[in-house]
């Protein structure tokens, strides 16, 4: 039997390799907008949960580990706030940002994801970097945060929150962290919006995903898995609609790249 | 298989679980090696589950939630505040036992 477990163990391994060959390296670009969408100011306090999620966790723990550069959201905030020796030219603006603010400005930014490898490397890695400060690390699930009330000012959560088993829960617990003036902010897979892409789309991504993962992976089915889930999460509209259901307003969405990838964002006022 | 489609993170936790399961024993031999919990993260911190605040029990390097008589492990100074690793206290009196 092929466990879920199974599944992102295999997808981890060569995740970094993966991600490039089936965006062509776009994914590293949403992440950059993402980081720039955000523009913390000065005394943020972030929080960056992680979804609580194998997919995300274990892309993370492997990112970490290659040292490369973060394809995957807003840990990557934190990560890269530390990390100022990544190489990601591209995305300089966002982390530099986030390093000014975390190192002069009293930003903090707590990450919190479900699994416990990719926080004990993610801290090691930020502690090696020389940065003691600005960042905690607290194992737990983003449907039930041990924070208390209004206690941040911004909530990112990036390609984490489709593997959610009750995404609404999600939304209410990020609501109910966020401060009265507060940002949401979540980067994730969604839906392509012209019918002609997205039947190319859909063709790339069932019929070249798999193969490419077979060939680059040596996995197969993994990849497949990995395709239909973001099938399975509400297109753009649909997931405002959840964000606003939490109390969330000002809800918006940012098509990147024809909607494979949406930036959701709403406010707590 | 069509199941596995939908990939959910308590699935997940239940496989992994059997990997990292909170035993006092193992949280205690782990805070004599690995790093402190800095006990200043308390303030920022709350029982998951009643949302009420936590306290540092040092002997067994774990977060309690006096409320639920629940205590959560610190792992290589990090708490780990998922509901489901959460310990059970049989008694206010055994709270620094392991039982």
């Amino acid at each position: 039997m092929y466990t879920v477990y199974e599944v992102f163990e295999n997808v981890a391994k060569k995740y970094d390799l993966m991600n490039d060959a089936m965006s062509i390296g776009v994914h590293r670009l949403w992440k950059d907008h993402f980081m720039q969408r955000l523009s913390p100011t000065p005394g943020t306090k972030l929080l960056d949960a992680a979804g609580g999620t194998a997919h995300k966790q274990s892309l993370h723990n492997s990112e970490r580990e290659t040292g490369t550069p973060v394809s995957t959201s807003s840990t990557d905030a934190t990560d890269e706030s530390p990390s100022s020796s990544s190489d990601d030219e591209s995305s300089s603006t966002g982390k530099n940002e986030w390093r000014k603010a975390l190192d002069e400005q009293g930003s903090h930014v707590t990450v919190c994801d479900i699994n416990q490898p990719m926080l004990d490397v993610g801290k090691q890695k930020a502690l090696r970097k020389g940065y003691k400060t600005g960042i905690s690390w607290v194992q737990g699930n983003a449907e039930s945060l041990p924070f208390p009330d209004a206690s941040f000012d911004a909530y990112t959560i990036a390609f984490g929150i489709r593997n959610c088993t009750n995404v609404q829960k999600v939304l209410d617990e990020a609501y109910r962290v966020l401060r009265r003036g507060g940002r949401f902010m979540c980067l994730e897979f969604s839906q392509v919006t012209n019918p002609v892409l997205r039947s190319l789309y859909d063709s790339y991504s069932f019929q070249v995903i798999p193969v490419m993962g077979q060939v680059i992976a040596n996995d197969w089915k993994s990849y497949q898995y990995l395709v239909e889930s973001i099938r399975q999460f509400p297109n753009q509209e649909g997931f405002a609609a959840m964000i606003r259901n939490s109390g969330f307003r000002m809800v918006t969405y940012e098509n990147l790249t024809f909607g494979v990838a949406a930036i959701h964002s709403g406010f707590k006022l | 298989m069509q199941r596995l489609f939908a990939l959910r993170a308590h699935q997940y936790r239940a496989m992994s679980k059997s990997q990292n399961q909170h035993n006092p024993e193992d949280a205690s031999d782990k805070s004599s090696s690995a790093v402190q919990f800095d006990e200043s993260m308390l303030q920022h911190l709350v029982c998951p589950l009643s949302k009420k605040n936590l306290r540092y029990d040092k002997q067994n390097n774990e977060l309690v939630c006096d409320a639920l008589g629940v205590a959560y492990p610190v792992i290589n100074g990090i708490p780990n505040l998922v509901p489901e690793d959460a310990r059970m206290l049989k008694s206010h009196s055994e709270k620094g036992d392991e039982s």
